[in-house]
């Protein structure tokens, strides 16, 4: 898969593409543990995020989770597929998506 | 030709050359373009350098020859004229001589007409009487009608003369004068006669006034030179007379005084040409154009004589004709005449007396010879040298092909040597890369030559040295994953332990059927699955993902599943499964530092009545099966969310109630997600379609995990898993056939 991120001021901007698997899930985690301090707005942008591993879930609902903390988080322009998977895991109800 | 070409360039391009051959074929090839372009060249500068030289060669002898041509002929004509000019006054001077005599003899003969009285007369013989004087003859004649008698007193007193005419005469003092006399005009002569031979007499009647040089004399009343007369026995030569005449006292003419004298003199004058050339002569030409006198070259004169005259008029020879109108008119120069087919140069001068000329030749032919013979030479030099530098330049190449095919040879040599010299190193390299490469790594390769080759063999050492070090981690890290995975097996063997493997598990429980497969991905998995009877009417079972894999994933499944085991066993008479789950989520948040989860489909079949109560956390929805549907669909889920991610969150629980002849699939997403090699994944349709082409009516629920896992291999081929497959197949078959047969089993 494909990470790229864009920080402008407190916001922080993550292009995901691709498929993020669990092997890939690491490099993910990595980011939002090392990139969220002083971020009051991340988005991440999820238009070309073709599937993603429960590993991936994971790492979105812990930034979630930090970010309820210190400001919010939004997913945008999440395929249906992905966003299957969110609502059958239930992560839906407790992550916010946008078009 | 083409199929030539096609020879030609396979032998030279298709041909798979060794680095020795290559090299020696390079130093060959440029030794023979070198060899051959020297060669070339050289060859080449030398045959033009002989063309430029034997041309230069032949133009200068050309230049030569004319100009020795020219110069000898114009030198010759000078000479030619000089000559004349020299024999014309030696010849004049011998005229002068005659003519002092004669003189003298004037003198002499007046001196007795003016002075009588000093003198008496004399007697005087007549010819063939004895000699009166000396070895001498002296002699009077007369013409026929004279009689001596009438002037006796005369000859008498001209018999005075007799000792200067002898004196004269004599040889000892004038050689060439043959005989000396005086004529009367009476027609008396007296003569002393040097050459007159004692057995020969001359005449007695001798008509001297009738002569040419009396009358002559007499008419120029001074000197005069006769014609010169060959005498009739050539040996004698010829003879001409110088006359003069002299007087009486009273001043008249008394008679001539003369000399008689022999041309061989004036011969020998113009003969001193023929000593020069065998062709040269020299002539001597009257006033009337007629040749009178000429060298020893007796035929040649005489062709000349043949065309001589002043009227001569052959147009064949009217060079001829033009020399001799103008040596006639008294001029001096050279020209060239044609005489007997040879070119002759002729310089002539006019002499002092009569009107006579001096005419000296030479063939041209002769005078050109030596530059002729020159040419000749020259030309035989320039042929030999031309063939001498043919021979040298033939030499040359045979030479040059010889130091060729000996440098071809030593080339060959030299560079098979020197290639060797070359290849041996990196044949060295290539037996050492072979031991290498057999697994000897403790070769090291020993090449020292300095250049690259020694670079690549000290790389060589060190890729050796590298690679040996890597297989001893490799092995290190062999032995280490041998180990672990050894450990991983045990820790596979433990986990798969803890799953209820043994089919069919409730023996004599006939009201309904299960089976249930797990294959991990890696070798322990985050998926597991559990069922267990609660009593002798209630049947638990779920399907469980952990987030993530390996011995994470593994561990807190184990933990899920105790946890979520313990809590079921926990659960009161009201069976509110909801409750359970809603518990072990709870306890597993207490637990979960890692901030894994869990997605999980739990349900409880009340066997007796087929009412099923499920909570889904986050699992992806099972597949149930109505029999008289006949058609496997999603069961209808409520979102409840993942396990151990949110402490404190109520799970709700849904009902159904099955048939009998209905059936329930579970399975993780492992199975849906499956992929081909061209990451298509297997997805939900394809399950759905496996499953409906299965009949339902008489297959176990091993039979139907067995139909999809064969239709999901089949899907996948070689394709590598990436996640843990989890399947689970109960079939309801309804009170009826679990009638009686309550037992435990547990």
């Amino acid at each position: 898969m494909e990470i790229k991120k864009e920080k402008t001021g407190n916001m922080l901007s993550i292009a995901l593409s691709g498929e993020l698997r669990a092997i890939d899930a690491p490099a993910l985690e990595k980011i939002i543990k090392q990139e969220l301090e002083g971020i009051t707005y991340l988005v991440f942008e999820m238009k070309d995020l073709a599937y993603i591993a429960s590993a991936g879930l994971r790492i979105l609902f812990s930034a979630q989770k930090r970010m309820n903390k210190q400001g919010s988080m939004k997913l945008v322009h999440v395929n249906p597929e992905v966003r299957d998977v969110l609502d059958m895991t239930g992560y839906l109800q407790f992550l916010t998506l946008e078009e | 030709m083409r199929e030539l070409w096609a020879k030609i360039d396979k032998f030279l391009l298709g041909r798979k050359w060794s680095i020795k051959d290559k090299l020696t074929h390079a130093v060959l090839l440029h030794s023979l373009v070198t060899l051959l372009t020297l060669g070339g060249i050289l060859l080449y500068g030398v045959s033009k350098a002989e063309t430029v030289i034997n041309e230069m060669g032949m133009k200068l002898v050309m230049k030569y020859h004319r100009d020795s041509l020219d110069l000898l002929l114009n030198e010759r004509k000078a000479e030619l004229l000089h000559d004349a000019v020299v024999t014309a006054e030696n010849t004049d001077h011998q005229l002068d001589d005659l003519e002092r005599e004669v003189r003298r003899i004037v003198q002499a003969m007046e001196k007795i007409e003016r002075h009588p009285e000093l003198y008496r007369p004399q007697h005087v013989g007549l010819p063939g009487e004895s000699d009166p004087y000396g070895d001498i003859p002296f002699y009077l004649q007369h013409g026929p009608e004279v009689s001596p008698e009438d002037f006796a007193y005369e000859i008498g007193m001209a018999a005075n003369m007799r000792d200067i005419l002898a004196r004269i005469a004599d040889d000892s003092n004038s050689p060439f004068i043959v005989c000396s006399f005086i004529a009367s005009k009476h027609n008396y002569s007296l003569s002393a006669d040097s050459e007159l031979l004692p057995e020969i007499k001359p005449s007695l009647y001798f008509d001297v006034v009738s002569t040419d040089w009396y009358q002559e004399a007499v008419a120029q009343g001074g000197v005069v030179f006769s014609d010169i007369e060959e005498l009739s026995d050539a040996s004698q030569g010829s003879i001409f007379f110088c006359a003069i005449p002299y007087r009486d006292a009273e001043g008249d003419i008394a008679g001539v005084a003369g000399v008689e004298a022999t041309g061989r003199p004036l011969q020998r004058i113009l003969k001193e040409v023929d000593s020069w050339h065998t062709t040269a002569f020299g002539f001597l030409l009257d006033k009337h154009g007629q040749v009178i006198l000429g060298s020893d070259n007796e035929p040649i004169i005489r062709e000349l004589a043949l065309y001589s005259g002043k009227d001569q008029q052959d147009p064949e020879h009217a060079d001829i004709a033009d020399m001799i109108r103008a040596m006639t008119e008294g001029k001096q120069g050279v020209s060239e005449i044609m005489l007997n087919g040879e070119k002759y140069d002729v310089g002539y001068v006019p002499l002092q007396h009569n009107g006579w000329s001096v005419g000296l030749a030479t063939a041209e032919s002769e005078v050109l010879a030596p530059v002729v013979r020159n040419q000749e030479n020259f030309t035989n030099l320039t042929t030999r040298y031309v063939a001498t530098s043919e021979q040298l330049e033939r030499e040359m190449a045979i030479f040059f092909l010889i130091v060729s095919a000996v440098v071809v040879c030593l080339v060959v040599a030299f560079g098979k040597i020197l290639a060797g010299h070359f290849v041996r190193p990196i044949n060295e390299l290539a037996d050492g890369a072979r031991t290498i490469a057999a697994g000897n790594l403790d070769k090291k390769l020993d090449i020292h030559t300095g250049d690259e080759i020694e670079h690549l063999a000290t790389c060589f050492n060190v890729m050796t040295d590298e690679l040996k070090e890597h297989m001893r981690n490799v092995a290190r890290t062999a032995a280490e994953k041998e180990r672990l995975s050894a450990e991983l097996s045990m820790a596979k063997e433990i986990q798969m332990s803890t799953l209820p493997r043994r089919f069919p598990p409730f023996p004599g429980h006939d009201g309904f059927g299960i089976y249930a497969s797990l294959k991990t991905a890696t070798e322990v998995g985050g998926d597991f699955y559990d069922f267990c009877l609660l009593d002798e009417d209630h049947l638990f079972f779920t399907v469980a993902d952990v987030s993530g894999k390996g011995m994470a994933a593994a561990l807190f499944m184990v933990i899920s599943k105790t946890v979520l085991k313990n809590l079921v066993h926990t659960m009161g008479t009201d069976h509110d499964l909801a409750a359970v789950i809603s518990h072990t989520n709870d306890q597993l948040c207490i637990e979960n530092d890692a901030e894994m989860f869990v997605t999980a489909f739990a349900g409880l079949l009340e066997l007796s009545t087929g009412r099923l109560t499920y909570v889904n956390a986050g699992h992806n929805p099972p597949l149930v099966y109505h029999a008289d549907e006949k058609k496997f669909k999603y069961l209808d889920m409520e979102r409840n969310f993942v396990l151990a991610s949110m402490e404190g969150y109520g799970y709700k629980s849904q009902e159904l109630t099955l048939v009998p002849g209905d059936w329930l699939f579970l399975y993780t997403d492992g199975l849906t997600e499956a992929r081909a090699e061209p990451r298509e994944l297997y997805g939900e349709q394809r399950l759905r379609d496996t499953l409906d082409r299965q009949k339902m009516d008489d297959v176990t629920p091993e039979g139907l995990i067995s139909h999809v896992g064969e239709s999901l291999e089949e899907f996948v081929g070689k394709a590598e898993q990436f996640d843990d497959i989890t399947m689970m197949a109960i079939s309801y078959c309804g009170k009826e056939e679990k009638e009686g047969k309550k037992k435990e089993d547990r």
